[in-house]
């Protein structure tokens, strides 16, 4: 079982793309993940869920952070900008691309000043970041489960 | 292995860069291996993530590597090995809250000279070009794949054959001695940055009474305006005044053996031009020198040390650069080095020149070689206004805030024998992907880069942001060829485990292999034929044949949730990006 495919989208398109292409979901991650996954081997058997939970680790800081700038600093939108672009650079290198798109989105609003399309922002990433946490947590149960045979035969043909 | 890779390595002999030399292919792949091997690397990031993943990467290519998440650690790193085991190469993400990236960069490049490459989630054109303002040998966006780290070496490879060998005196003793003595005349001029020039006066210690040797057997000695030799320059002109100062004059004050009239001359045209430059405004605070003395006399260095550059070696490097440098065109117009100008006596402008024109020409046609050519609007033909506009801006910007120190360094790295281009139009990752954009693009239209098109995308559009939009749409287009992405993603259903009756598991539950991306889990690998199959609509059903134990299994799923690419898509994907590489040589 691969549930990581049910996350993966081929492309790598930003919220702007879509609104013009034939709307459809995007994936929850993108070609990025496969690139982490593939660093996994025997040298370092557990990579990506080592980097994945450092992701939701540090994302979580991230997000607290930036909700606490929001207030401290309200209308500070170049302050707020800069925590997000640190957040969406997090996402795009473990190719959590919803989430990135969120953040994109983010910035944008930033950029245009406007509190309330930030706030809302702000809740659909905390939304996409719950999501994919709960999924790829999923993920790697089932990974578990397969038992390291599952996961030799995953990246044994890398 | 590729092309003109031998090309690289035969003919080096070891010397101070400790490069093997090659007699064969096999050889040199296991020297390669060791030589990256040796390579050491700090990686510096803020973000834990993106290190770990950056760390990780570059130990598969096999690099040595060393990570940091503060600017101030990786300084304080770097600092401590200056006088052995220093790091070959920084790779540095822009973003960082205690220390901005190019703050790091620039002083990277003045204490250590080491080539920096940036890396950053941004990738509008402005920071880019920023941060090769700034000395960057090139700029990364992120996220960074595989592939565009395999050969970061050759940055570190092309910095090391810019510096001379010691052609003219050969004793290695002789050249520290110098050092040691070059070290005592920066102090004594009272610069911060000793250490900075600690590493050119090595190179470029030779005293002129040891030149005088091969003046005479050589025709042309290329002379290298050591620290000393420039301060009785300096000397000189100001004693005779400098409106009054002809290099026959100058010669004589110097009273120095060894250097011809047309060596001053050419010196002489070059201290000129940077006056001038230098009375232009100079920012400040990246120039701690007095007068910009010093960083400029390092940038002659690096003009001088170029005509010593190698054209046949630096044009199979730069054939090999992956990701290429950005270099702003205008440095080397703020050094004042109007090429056609150099006359006889500007042997370094010229072979600078030559050798920067030929690589041009190899890489990616007429059209560059026009623009590394000084700029000069002739015959930039396809090039079109687009190029000629961001070559326009550049200059403006360069003179109103070019830091002088800096455009040393950038400009040091063009005379390494890469091409200028565009910024923002060439680092080869965009690159390939705006290549991309055009059907019916393939290797047989190899150098030739339709600049026009380029020209009239980024005219209609106005912002790389929408161009960056609509490439990642063609090449998803691309990557998807065997099933369209689009019609994928209407089929595709939210994410949804419970569709999927559990099945005991055993060892090819997991069967997918690494590259196959799909959906249902029980396909062998290669059974793409199947796997299409499902893709198109398949039914909710699926027999498989469990390889292991021969046994069929049967998995139920909802049919829409099939999403993601399949093996012949990531391999496409993977075989695009050469396919682009390869086009681009």
């Amino acid at each position: 079982f691969n549930g990581a495919a049910h996350l993966v989208r081929a492309d790598d398109s930003d919220a702007a793309t879509n609104r013009r292409r034939r709307p459809a979901p995007p994936g929850y991650l993108d070609e990025q993940f496969s690139q982490v996954e593939d660093l996994q081997d025997e040298t370092s058997p557990n990579f990506t869920e080592e980097v994945v939970s450092l992701f939701f680790k540090d994302s979580t800081r991230l997000m607290t952070n930036i909700e606490q700038t929001m207030e401290k600093y309200p209308r500070d939108f170049s302050r707020w900008d800069a925590h997000v672009q640190q957040l969406k650079g997090s996402c795009s290198s473990i190719g959590a691309s919803r989430m990135k798109n969120e953040c994109t989105s983010f910035r944008n609003s930033c950029g245009a000043g406007n509190i309330e399309s930030c706030m809302r922002s702000l809740q659909k990433v905390k939304g996409e970041h719950a999501a994919l946490r709960q999924k790829l947590e999923s993920y790697f149960q089932l990974l578990r489960q397969a038992g390291p045979a599952g996961m030799a035969i995953r990246h044994g043909g890398m | 292995m590729k092309k003109g890779w031998k090309e690289i390595w035969s003919g080096h002999d070891g010397g101070e860069v400790g490069l093997p030399s090659f007699g064969d292919c096999e050889r040199a792949v296991m020297d390669m291996e060791s030589f990256l091997a040796r390579l050491r690397v700090l990686a510096v990031d803020d973000d834990r993530v993106c290190l770990k993943i950056l760390e990780t990467q570059l130990r598969h290519c096999k690099y040595n590597v060393t990570a940091v998440t503060r600017a101030e650690a990786a300084l304080e790193m770097l600092r401590a090995r200056k006088d052995g085991d220093q790091f070959d190469l920084v790779i540095s993400d822009v973003h960082m809250p205690d220390m901005d990236g190019f703050k790091l960069l620039e002083l990277v490049g003045l204490e250590m000279d080491i080539p920096v490459i940036m890396l950053s989630a941004n990738e509008e054109m402005e920071t880019m070009m920023k941060g090769i303002k700034h000395g960057a040998c090139d700029y990364l966006v992120k996220p960074v794949h595989l592939d565009r780290l395999k050969n970061i070496w050759l940055h570190v490879v092309k910095k090391s054959m810019n510096d001379p060998r010691d052609h003219i005196s050969g004793a290695n003793d002789d050249a520290s001695q110098k050092r040691q003595s070059g070290d005592a005349e920066d102090e004594k001029n009272g610069a911060d940055d000793t250490k900075k020039h600690s590493r050119k006066n090595k190179k470029d210690g030779d005293d002129p009474e040891e030149d005088s040797e091969n003046t005479s057997t050589q025709k042309r000695q290329r002379i290298q305006w050591s620290a000393d030799l420039h301060r009785k320059f300096v000397e000189a002109v100001h004693q005779i005044g400098i409106d009054r100062a002809v290099p026959k004059k100058i010669l004589d004050v110097m009273g120095v053996d060894g250097i011809t009239r047309e060596h001053v001359a050419s010196h002489l045209q070059k201290y000129r031009l940077a006056l001038k430059k230098l009375s232009l405004g100079t920012d400040k605070q990246s120039n701690p020198c007095p007068a910009g003395t010093e960083s400029w006399r390092r940038d002659w260095n690096y003009i001088n040390m170029n005509g010593l550059a190698s054209s046949p070696s630096a044009l199979g490097t730069h054939r090999l650069l992956h990701s290429q440098s950005v270099k702003p065109i205008s440095s080397q117009r703020s050094l004042g080095i109007p090429v056609r100008d150099m006359g006889p006596a500007g042997n370094g402008g010229n072979l600078l020149n030559a050798v920067v024109h030929d690589v041009s020409n190899v890489t990616s046609g007429n059209s560059y070689g026009h623009i590394s050519n000084g700029g000069l609007p002739s015959g930039s033909g396809p090039s079109g206004s687009y190029i000629e506009n961001i070559r326009n801006r550049m200059v403006l910007d360069a003179d109103r805030s070019f830091p002088f120190a800096i455009s040393g360094n950038s400009f040091a790295n063009m005379s390494n024998g890469t091409q200028p281009l565009v910024p923002g139009l060439v680092s080869n990752s965009l690159k390939g992907d705006v290549l991309s954009m055009f059907p019916g693009y393939g290797p047989s239209q190899g150098n030739n880069l339709k600049i026009n098109q380029l020209s009239g995308i980024a005219a209609s559009s106005g912002q790389m942001t929408a161009i960056g939009d609509e490439i990642q749409n063609r090449m998803a287009a691309l990557k998807g060829k065997s099933t369209p992405v689009v019609d994928f993603s209407e089929q595709m259903a939210p994410f949804n485990l419970g569709n999927y009756t559990s099945v005991p598991i055993n060892n090819s539950a997991l069967a997918s292999a690494p590259t196959i991306r799909s959906a249902l889990p029980d396909i062998q690998i290669g059974n793409l034929g199947m796997l299409t199959q499902m893709l198109n609509g398949g039914g909710a059903n699926v027999n498989v044949l469990d390889e292991k134990d021969g046994t069929s299994k049967v998995y139920q799923h909802a049919t829409g949730d099939l999403v993601g690419t399949s093996e012949a898509q990531n391999q496409m994907g993977g075989d695009l990006d050469d396919f682009f590489i390869d086009g681009l040589i």
